[in-house]
Formats: structure tokens, C-alpha cells, sequence
């Protein structure tokens, strides 16, 4: 009865006060008795770990939701802002024999899929031969781009999250599979090369809704690539290419696919079928490539990377991505300036039903020619820029908080990665051009 | 304004219980040293810091190199790789997480004490790490061999 007498408003800031306590507490209790102790040894097992608590300003805006990647589920993002970058992550690494070691990582986060299967990113034993060769079985980290594969230890970058515009679309974070390592190099500089195969899944939120269609799945199988990195002194040179071919159609594909296929519409509109096979991705090869470097004289840091996106279809993401960070250190102070940006110029290129002369028949495939079929493809675009001001303090050993506000001008319907409310269902999904600003704060720590 | 008390808070929180990590390293200098066995004199600053920074695993002379460390708050620690790398310990550590928590590479086991690190290098014949509070005339008694030096500030 009290409860139902308090207003929404301040059930809220209830709530958000009993998480800003919850949450100072276990960050005053854990990692300061744990930061000055080094690995933790368990059975063998050296444990280490890492976590982000983080705090995004987001409930100002009600027409966009700031999500870091599309594997957080939207509605949840929404009105949690502690969610989207906080994290905590376990790692365990055992020495097995001469040569062979064995690794596994857990992280806990917000996901669609939050079952124990989904947080181990890693579990794998490798291989070394001791001087250039190594070899890994398992489960592995997916490094197509250059910080996908330590995306989740904020500790370890900059920023609070990776740009929105380069990291935030990729569906997998891992694959299950084999990769082989080459490093050849001397004192002055060192070349590695990588090659894998495998096979990975993923559950991503693309859009507002949380229902079956929005939910989906997405499975890659085989997924294969290579790369090289060239490492001398303080600069960095990486490229890397890989390749997916998509197992299965996603939920909201097979719906639209089966809306197509009803009598009214294949009798009317026989090319809707056509324009849904031109969105299906099953059977369908994605190629991602990417260049980056990293270069850190003195105390700037320098760090940036281009990538495309070789797709022929309309249900996966296209285009081409970059960013380019400068921040410079001032003892345990480092500011730092970005600007990333996303390129996704496809066009929609078929014309609308005709007219059949019935009024309803024609408002319902005007329905599917505008919101299911056109409006669709703005789920998979990502057409933006971002210009984010941050700044990183060490304030003690492995631990630091950061600070960072972005400001994104998103083009028109520009929704691949931060969806609007404004749904089909409620017969509103557009999105005009505008510009956003989020500002958010994280506690990042290694132990 | 919510976002700037939060920041606020934040910033008053960690302020009260930070500590120092700026501590000078003791007047004295920090060798780098190996084990006998290793039948090396001598190692210049790119390749202490290769091995130490996981790029190289092995010496010049083709041996496996195994480095060692101190503890992660000491102050030698944050002294040596300063002096070596010319970066800020925080960015140590920083490229560290980056390679172990991608399981590319793991930081060197670390130790407790000076004499614990003479132990290892004394056993181990790959063992290479750096000390300070001690003589040439101390660490050759110890069975381990200078192959770098750094001055102290």
C-alpha cells in the first residue's frame, strides 16, 4: 500500500539511490582489499580478473536508447543507465605441461541472452612450441578488429565504451574453433601472424521491441580469417580480413519472409517476395576487413582504424566504419579526443505496389512496402558521426575513472545500433537527422 | 545536474581513499639480472624491455628468457618500468590487461621481496628480473649476473 502510494518518479530514485549504495560498497570493499595483491592462486589456477561500474546519462532522451552494443536488450538498457557498461569478468590460466597452458574467461553483463553458456568468452588450451608457433582449441576471443578481442576490460582502453560507430554493431564476441599463430621478429620489431576457423552464435536486440521477431539469433558457421601485426617501439600496424557465412535466417526475417508468402500479397505484389529474399542472410558470406594502428610517443596517444563491411544483401549490416583518437597523458591524468564515424549509404531500389483498386488491400501492402519492407532496412543502418571528449584518471594502481561525453548526430533513420521507441507497432518508426549528447562515467579496475 | 553530483560523488569518493603511487624508488641502482647459466654479460635497454614487455621470449643468445617481477604496488616496480619504457606504470598495466585478458600474453610472475627474486634467478636458468639494495659484489655472491643497469633518480 505505501509503495502504491509513492509516484513512479520516486520509486526510481529510490532504486537509484539503493544501487549508487550498492554498488559504492562492493567497489569500496573488493578491489581496494584486492589491488595491491597480485595473482591469486587457486589449485594451480592463477586467478585474475577485471570490472567496470559504470553510469550513463540517458534518461533526458526518451527518442533514442544509448546502447553499447546490440547484444544488450533495449527495453532493459532503457531506464537501467548502470547496465550499459558495467561488468565483471573472472579469468583462470593453468601451466599444464611444458609448452601447453589452458585458459578460461567469464563475464557477467547485460545481454539478451544472459545464460552461463553465453558469459564464457573464453575456454581454450594452447600450444607453444616455444620459439615462433602457437596453436589454440576452443573457445577464443574474436579479434577481427583491435580491440574487439579486450572490449570488455575498460581497464585497458581509454574511452568508457569503444566507439559506438565502429564496435557497437558486432553481433560475436567469440568463437568456438582452431587458430594458429606465427611471430617472427628480433628486439627491433616484432611480425605476427594469425590465421582461424570456427564457428560462433550470438543473440542480438536490433531495434526497440522485445518480442519473438526482435530476439534473434544469429548463427555464423564456419567463420574464418587471418591477419598480421607489426610492432615496433610505440607504433602498432594491424589489418586483418575475415569472412562468415550466416547458418539461418534471424527471427524477424523468418516473420517477414512468411508475411510475404500470404495469399493476398503474393497475388498482388508478387516482387514483395523478392525484396524479403533480398533480406534474407541465410546461406549468405559477409566479408569484414580492417586496418588500425596505435602509436604512443612520449605521452601522446595516438590510435585509429578504418573497416568495411562487404555485404550484398539487406539483413546484415554494410559500409564502412573509422575513428581516430589523440590523448595525451598529464601524470595520472589523460585527456582524450575521438571522432568516429559510419558510413551506410544503400538505398532502397524498388518501387512501390501498384494500385489494385481496393482501398484496404492497398493500404495493407502500402504497410508492407513502407514499414515492414523499406523502414526495415534502417534496422541495419548505421549512417552517424561522434565526436566524444573523455578523460581518463589513475588514481591508484589498476584502477581508473573515466569520464567521457559524445555527441552523435545520427543521419536519417540511422537506427542499426541505437533504436527508437517509435516502432512500427505504434505507426510512428521514423527518425529525422538530429544530434544527441550522452555523458557517462566508469570506475574500471583490474585485480 | 544528476550526472554532475554523480561525478561529483564519484570524485570525493576516490579522492578520500587513493594513495600515493608516486613513490621515488630507493637512492641506490636497479640491476637487471640473470642466472649464470645463462652465459650472458650483457643486455641493452630495448631488449630488457622486449622480454619484459612479452614481445620477445627468448635472449639474444637463443635461450628462453622467463622475466619475473615485484609486486604490483612496489615502488622499484614502477620505477624500473618508467625508467625503461619512458611510460607511466598506469600504461604498463594497461597494455598488460590488453594482452592477458585477450590471452595473447601473461604478465611475469611476481614476488615478494628482493631476496625472493635472487632465490628464483639463483634456480632458475632462464630467470631473468631487476633488484635494487644490493652490491655487484652481493648479487655475484648469489650466483645471478648483471646484464643492465638503471641509475636511480
Amino acid at each position: 500500500m505505501i509503495f502504491q502510494n509513492c509516484s513512479s518518479n520516486s520509486l526510481a530514485r529510490l532504486k537509484r539511490l539503493f544501487q549508487t549504495t550498492l554498488f559504492s560498497s562492493i567497489f569500496l570493499c573488493l578491489p581496494i582489499k584486492y589491488s595491491y595483491a597480485d595473482t591469486f592462486n587457486l589449485g594451480g589456477w592463477d586467478i585474475t580478473g577485471f570490472g567496470t561500474i559504470g553510469y550513463a546519462e540517458t534518461d533526458k532522451y526518451n527518442d533514442l536508447v544509448l546502447k553499447r552494443n546490440i547484444t544488450q536488450k533495449s527495453q532493459t538498457i532503457e531506464d537501467k543507465p548502470w547496465l550499459i557498461d558495467s561488468r565483471l569478468g573472472l579469468q583462470a590460466r593453468k601451466e599444464l605441461n611444458p609448452g601447453w597452458d589452458a585458459i578460461g574467461q567469464i563475464v557477467a553483463q547485460e545481454k539478451v541472452d544472459n545464460s552461463l553458456e553465453n558469459a564464457i568468452e573464453m575456454a581454450f588450451v594452447r600450444y607453444h612450441n616455444g620459439k615462433n608457433f602457437s596453436f589454440r582449441l576452443g573457445r577464443m576471443a574474436l579479434d577481427t578488429f583491435q580491440l574487439s578481442d579486450y572490449r570488455n576490460v575498460g581497464y585497458s582502453y581509454h574511452w568508457v565504451r569503444p566507439p559506438t560507430e565502429f564496435y557497437g554493431w558486432i553481433p560475436f564476441s567469440n568463437y568456438d574453433g582452431f587458430k594458429a599463430v606465427y611471430e617472427v621478429g628480433d628486439f627491433d620489431s616484432l611480425f605476427r601472424f594469425e590465421a582461424f576457423i570456427g564457428k560462433s552464435k550470438s543473440t542480438v536486440n536490433i531495434g526497440y521491441n522485445d518480442d519473438d521477431s526482435s530476439l534473434n539469433y544469429v548463427k555464423s558457421a564456419p567463420v574464418y580469417g587471418g591477419g598480421v601485426t607489426w610492432e615496433k617501439d610505440d607504433l602498432t600496424l594491424r589489418a586483418y580480413i575475415s569472412r562468415y557465412r550466416f547458418v539461418e535466417n534471424t527471427n524477424a526475417l523468418k516473420k517477414l519472409l512468411n508475411e510475404v508468402e500470404k495469399p493476398v500479397v503474393t497475388m498482388f505484389w508478387p516482387e514483395a517476395q523478392i525484396i524479403a529474399q533480398d533480406y534474407a542472410i541465410e546461406n549468405v558470406k559477409v566479408t569484414y576487413g580492417a586496418v588500425g594502428f596505435s602509436w604512443t610517443p612520449g605521452p601522446w596517444h595516438y590510435q585509429g582504424e578504418f573497416s568495411f563491411v562487404n555485404a550484398s544483401n539487406f539483413g546484415t549490416y554494410d559500409g564502412e566504419r573509422a575513428y581516430i583518437q589523440v590523448g595525451r597523458r598529464f601524470g595520472d591524468f589523460l585527456p582524450h579526443l575521438t571522432y568516429s564515424k559510419s558510413w551506410d549509404d544503400r538505398d532502397f531500389p524498388y518501387d512501390p505496389p501498384s494500385p489494385t483498386g481496393d482501398n484496404d488491400i492497398d493500404a495493407g501492402l502500402s504497410v508492407l512496402y513502407s514499414g515492414i519492407l523499406k523502414d526495415n532496412l534502417s534496422s541495419g543502418t548505421i549512417d552517424q558521426y561522434t565526436i566524444s571528449l573523455g578523460l581518463r584518471w589513475d588514481f591508484s594502481i589498476q584502477k581508473a575513472l573515466k569520464v567521457q561525453c559524445d555527441r552523435t548526430t545520427l543521419n536519417e533513420n540511422s537506427l542499426g545500433v541505437f533504436p527508437t521507441q517509435n516502432t512500427f507497432e505504434n505507426q510512428e518508426r521514423y527518425f529525422s537527422k538530429d544530434t544527441q549528447t550522452w555523458c557517462s562515467a566508469t570506475l574500471d579496475w583490474v585485480f | 545536474m544528476k550526472m554532475i553530483r554523480t561525478l561529483l560523488f564519484f570524485f570525493a569518493l576516490l579522492s578520500s581513499i587513493s594513495v600515493p603511487i608516486s613513490m621515488a624508488a630507493d637512492n641506490d641502482t636497479v640491476y637487471v639480472i640473470v642466472n649464470q647459466q645463462t652465459e650472458l654479460t650483457e643486455l641493452d635497454q630495448k631488449q630488457v624491455m622486449s622480454i619484459f614487455l612479452g614481445r620477445a621470449r627468448n635472449f639474444p643468445n637463443g635461450s628462453k628468457a622467463k622475466p619475473f617481477d615485484h609486486k604490483k604496488d612496489s615502488s622499484i616496480r614502477e620505477f624500473f618500468f618508467e625508467s625503461l619504457t619512458g611510460k607511466q606504470l598506469s600504461d604498463i598495466d594497461a597494455y598488460w590487461a590488453r594482452l592477458s585478458y585477450s590471452g595473447r600474453a601473461f604478465p611475469p610472475k611476481s614476488f615478494d621481496s628482493v631476496n625472493d627474486i635472487l632465490e628464483e634467478v639463483s634456480r632458475n636458468k632462464n630467470a631473468i628480473s631487476y633488484v635494487n639494495g644490493k652490491s655487484p659484489e652481493e648479487l655475484s655472491e648469489r650466483g645471478v649476473v648483471i646484464v643492465y643497469s638503471i641509475k636511480a633518480r
